[in-house]
């Protein structure tokens, strides 16, 4: 039997903890849980509801063109997400030395991150475009090409193009997120490797990387989420083209939803969607925990 | 539902008899759907048009009339915010406010708005929205609220493909038949070739007008702006193509079955026309993302020469290069395999909300839109063709440059069908002729491919 004790301190649990849990159920649970629902549903989610079960799900499973869109956004997602690390981690790296002006070329380089999606989607679309682009003039310029080249509308480099610019969008918030991991990488740490006759790069593998796992770790699950599920940038700049190369599972489920107006399908591959990238946190987080035991 | 239609010119015994009809029974749908050809009859000998000018009955109480609509941002839309302006003098306790939505967005705004609960008084409704809008049941039948002596009025091409299933879904307002838009003064400087009569002399003349005019060595000029975006813009020109080309991407068949048509020669010559054009060199570089605004740009700069679309383009066309007054002609569609020149008929009009609050001032605002005067008034900024008969026959819409987008009607009508997957469809196509410009693959393989997905499509849906 409880005590009056245990009563009262269990009451005041459900009080203090009641708030929170229920924003947590408006906010997260019944969104992800009425998506479910209309996974299941051949609605217009006005006065149309057929229950039909798994069919959705099942149609998904046998779609070809499911999985290269899947396949597609997976290769997308890994080129952002390896292309961000790479590129924030070594000018996070870079910044964080002792050099002149080490605070404005930070400010000029956080300058992407600061400009809309809608912003950098069109102006790149517009530095790209063969006709009016200043890419084409700058190559012709140089006498680089002899004919106008046309980035996003090649299969080969509509896909390249797309990735370069999600990088060059997403790489501060890596930049940033590493640098603030390097400020709490104790000083003495490198003085203790230097007295070792560690080189630069000895330092940087041995004290900067560990020092930065729990960061990395972050980065990468966030980043893989959020470039997994992308869609302002490839939509404004291909559209999913040319072809369908650059079509991504958020285009596709948009597509699906306001173009075919097939609201359950759209459902289901959001659900699809969120396991994949669940899995993924996991894998990510088993694969660096079991690296830093 | 949609098939060729000739056009349907009829007495005014005929017409009344039509419309009586119409208000009767509810088969007027089966009548645009009918998948036979109609004999070519004359309109009705006199314009019947009750309303020049009509005077709104205006609400005791203040009021918000809320309109979403593309053609605010777009050349027509200082013609629709003067009749707005205008109606809100004739009625001063109304306020008309438009919710501004690109066209290539309509659909998918209205969808989230009636889904949301929250769909304005009116919204512009186009042919392609009819499947969605018969989905969701948004729409108020206007025959009842607007009276047939009204109704009489209406060029019977325009209403008949307004009313599906015995309801009038919206009230036409203008159409855009597709043509071909060409620069009369580059054509000129071609040597005036003839006009094309089928796709392959298209595509002979699109060479012949694709030149270096400055002799730089690099080609400024080409013969077809070409509209490859994946999108409706670039869908609905394709469709165009494949229509005039005697094939179709699904229909609907007499057993109220869909059937996919990407297996018929005229899609595949489609195909073929759009892998062609970019080997020949023939359209501007960067086809796969010149939207129609581009595409008109580089009419309006002379970078193309032909286009295929509606009159509405010698609006944007002219306010880019307002130089070039007189020199934009059109010329009906080409075609192959023995088809005849068919075009949509662009349709689109006002449609009143369901759930509206203010159905009786909407049914005045759209009498007092369509009176002649504003009829002229849109035709006058952005050559759209009026759908009230009177208006039509005002020499300020028959002659002039857009007299050939006119003339694109005198071959047939096809209407887009109404599936509540068009969209998919819609999908379908731009993948295929996007992958028709990559030259990647023939346009069998494209086409193969194609009738799998709309097959595959149709067997989801059914």
């Amino acid at each position: 039997m409880k005590s009056a004790f245990a009563k009262r301190e269990s009451r005041s649990g459900l009080v203090f903890a009641g708030p929170a849990a229920l924003f947590m159920f408006a906010l997260v649970i019944y969104p992800m849980a009425y998506g479910m629902f209309i996974s299941t549903q051949r609605t217009n989610l006005i006065d149309e509801w057929e229950f039909v079960g798994a069919k959705y799900y099942l149609q998904l499973i046998s779609d070809s063109e499911f999985y290269e869109t899947l396949s597609t956004t997976t290769l997308f997602a890994a080129c952002v997400v390896i292309g961000n690390m790479l590129l924030g981690l070594l000018l996070a790296v870079i910044v964080n030395q002792k050099i002149p002006m080490a605070n404005f070329f930070k400010v000029i380089l956080m300058l992407p991150w600061l400009f809309p999606e809608v912003v950098v989607g069109l102006i790149w679309k517009w530095i790209f475009s063969p006709l009016f682009g200043l890419l084409n003039h700058f190559l012709f310029t140089f006498n680089l090409i002899e004919t106008e080249t046309d980035v996003l509308g090649r299969e080969t480099t509509a896909f390249i193009g797309v990735v370069f610019v999600c990088i060059w969008k997403g790489y501060p918030i890596v930049m940033l997120m590493m640098m603030a991991g390097m400020k709490n990488i104790p000083q003495e740490r490198y003085e203790a490797a230097s007295i070792d006759g560690a080189n630069k790069w000895q330092q940087f593998r041995h004290v900067t990387l560990p020092g930065l796992k729990p960061i990395i770790l972050v980065a990468i699950i966030l980043e893989t989420a959020w470039w997994f599920k992308h869609f302002t940038i490839i939509w404004l700049m291909t559209g999913g083209g040319p072809a369908g190369r650059t079509e991504t599972v958020s285009l596709e489920i948009y597509l699906q939803a306001f173009t075919n107006f097939n609201f359950g399908r759209a459902a289901a591959e959001s659900v699809i969607i969120l396991l994949i990238l669940m899995i993924a946190s996991l894998i990510y987080a088993r694969v660096l925990r079991d690296e830093s035991e | 539902m949609q098939e060729t239609r000739k056009r349907f010119g009829i007495s005014r015994k005929a017409l009344a008899t039509g419309v009586a009809a119409a208000l009767l029974i509810s088969g007027v749908g089966a009548i645009s759907a009918s998948a036979s050809a109609k004999k070519p009859a004359k309109k009705p000998a006199a314009a019947k048009e009750i309303y020049d000018f009509y005077k709104p009955k205006c609400p005791k109480n203040a009021t918000t009339l809320k309109i979403a609509t593309p053609i605010i941002l777009e050349v027509g839309g200082q013609a629709e915010q003067l009749i707005a302006d205008d109606f809100m003098k004739a009625c001063p306790n109304v306020k008309v406010e438009f919710i501004a939505i690109p066209s290539n967005d309509l659909p998918q705004k209205l969808t989230t708005m009636a889904i949301g609960g929250n769909m304005p008084d009116m919204y512009v409704h186009f042919t392609s929205f009819t499947g969605k809008a018969l989905q969701m049941r948004v729409f108020e039948d206007l025959i009842p609220l607007l009276g047939k002596d009204y109704i009489s009025g209406w060029d019977p091409m325009f209403f008949e493909e307004s009313v599906i299933n015995g309801k009038m879904i919206f009230a036409p307002w203008v159409g855009i038949p597709t043509a071909v838009l060409y620069r009369k003064d580059l054509w000129a400087a071609a040597g005036n070739p003839a006009f094309p009569k089928t796709w392959d002399e298209f595509l002979a003349v699109a060479k012949k007008l694709t030149v270096d005019t400055d002799k730089d060595g690099k080609i400024d000029q080409y013969g077809w702006a070409i509209v490859g975006t994946p999108n409706g813009s670039g869908q609905g020109r394709f469709s165009q193509v494949v229509r005039n080309s005697g094939g179709y991407n699904y229909r609907e068949t007499a057993s109220g079955k869909w059937e996919s048509g990407a297996t018929t020669k005229g899609y595949l010559d489609a195909l073929t026309l759009y892998q062609n054009a970019v080997k020949e060199g023939v359209v501007p570089p960067g086809y796969t993302t010149t939207g129609y605004p581009e595409a008109s740009a580089q009419i309006a700069n002379g970078k193309g020469v032909m286009m295929i679309t509606g009159p509405h383009s010698l609006g944007i066309i002219m306010k880019t290069n307002p130089a070039l007054d007189g020199k934009i002609g059109g010329f009906p569609m080409p075609t192959n395999n023995g088809a005849k020149p068919v075009t949509t008929l662009g349709n689109l009009g006002y449609a009143v909300s369901k759930s509206g609050k203010n159905k009786p001032l909407a049914i005045e605002y759209i009498k007092f839109q369509l009176s002649t005067k504003y009829q002229l008034a849109y035709n006058k900024v952005e050559w759209r063709l009026p759908s009230r008969l009177k208006a039509q026959k005002d020499p300020q819409v028959t002659g002039g440059m857009a007299a050939g987008f006119v003339g694109a009607l005198k071959g047939g009508l096809w209407t887009e069908p109404t599936a509540s997957f068009n969209g998919s469809i819609v999908k379908v196509d731009y993948e295929a002729y996007s992958e028709a410009f990559q030259g990647k693959k023939t346009p069998e393989q494209i086409q193969k491919e194609a009738d799998a997905k709309i097959k595959k499509i149709i067997a989801d849906n059914s």
